[in-house]
């Protein structure tokens, strides 16, 4: 049995395409903040179902600096909560260890750290942008 | 034959562990809504059955996890090879063919060392281990496989 999350409203294959659109500006706005730091990036992509929308393929962000690797892999176009447009998540690579949870809000895609105990709340989320992700990528770096 | 792909048997041993906390908190809340009586218990089952299905959950979830990572190593060998060797053989032999680096064989190991102890003996009392620290080590193992097969 599936679960069923926040009804869409409107057409699925609307709904879809727009979902991949969003997902893809957030890739190239990763893609072009790291392309002059030591960040390499390189997409692939990846098998998703939602009862609402389908099957279809959603773009994966593999990113490489030295020996650190992570991944930033959509999760859900739809969640339990109706004002979240989608979620994706970072992962520090090859381990799939938790890093940070991206949502899209208001079209405004947020991160916030994971942790399942301390559920993320829009008061500790940051908003994506160049300055933020940079941010998080250098104390990963310096940290490692 | 079926072509299998490395990162789809990495996020399915990822897709286990999120399983492990998705119900780890919806256990936790209705042990918590039993306390305040705001649930109540279904027939034939007592308090003491959903504490002892939250205490062995995790382990419980290893299991899975490890049978996930095993079966990818299986589906693997057989590709090349028609024989069915034992667990740590075939960790070691899908090691030395794919050039695994041996402290990374080694914390695999440690996965299937702690699954067999929860399996056979029932018991981890004094060795636990996570079930993020056992989805790490498996996941690092698989990351030396090829991307298909």
């Amino acid at each position: 049995m599936k679960l069923k999350s926040a009804a869409p409203v409107g057409d699925p294959e609307q709904i879809r395409k727009e979902w991949l659109d969003r997902l893809d500006r957030l890739l190239t706005d990763i893609e072009q903040w790291t392309s002059d730091t030591d960040w390499v990036t390189r997409r692939i992509d990846k098998p998703m179902e939602e009862s609402p929308i389908g099957e279809y393929r959603a773009p994966v962000l593999l990113m490489q600096n030295g020996i650190i690797r992570l991944m930033l892999e959509p999760t859900a176009r739809f969640t339990v909560t109706p004002d979240i447009e989608g979620v994706a998540e970072f992962y520090r690579m090859p381990a799939y260890d938790d890093m940070l949870v991206l949502f899209l809000k208001r079209g405004e895609w947020r991160m916030v750290s994971k942790d399942v105990d301390s559920p993320s709340s829009d008061k500790s989320a940051l908003r994506v942008t160049k300055k933020n992700l940079l941010n998080v990528l250098e104390k990963l770096s310096r940290d490692h | 034959m079926t072509t299998e792909n490395r990162n789809n048997s990495l996020r399915r041993i990822k897709s286990i562990e999120k399983e492990f906390l998705a119900i780890q908190v919806a256990m936790k809340k209705f042990m918590r809504d039993l306390e305040n009586a705001a649930a109540q218990l279904p027939p034939l089952l007592q308090r003491s059955d959903f504490h002892q299905a939250l205490e062995r959950l995790e382990g419980t979830y290893i299991i899975r996890l490890f049978a996930e990572f095993e079966a990818t190593l299986r589906s693997l060998w057989a590709k090349t090879k028609s024989t069915v060797p034992p667990t740590r053989s075939l960790l070691e032999a899908v090691s030395a063919k794919c050039r695994i680096d041996v402290e990374v064989l080694r914390d695999a190991q440690a996965v299937r060392e702690y699954r067999n102890g929860l399996v056979h003996d029932r018991s981890s009392k004094g060795n636990e281990l996570a079930i993020s620290r056992a989805r790490a080590n498996l996941c690092r193992y698989l990351s030396f496989l090829p991307l298909t097969w």
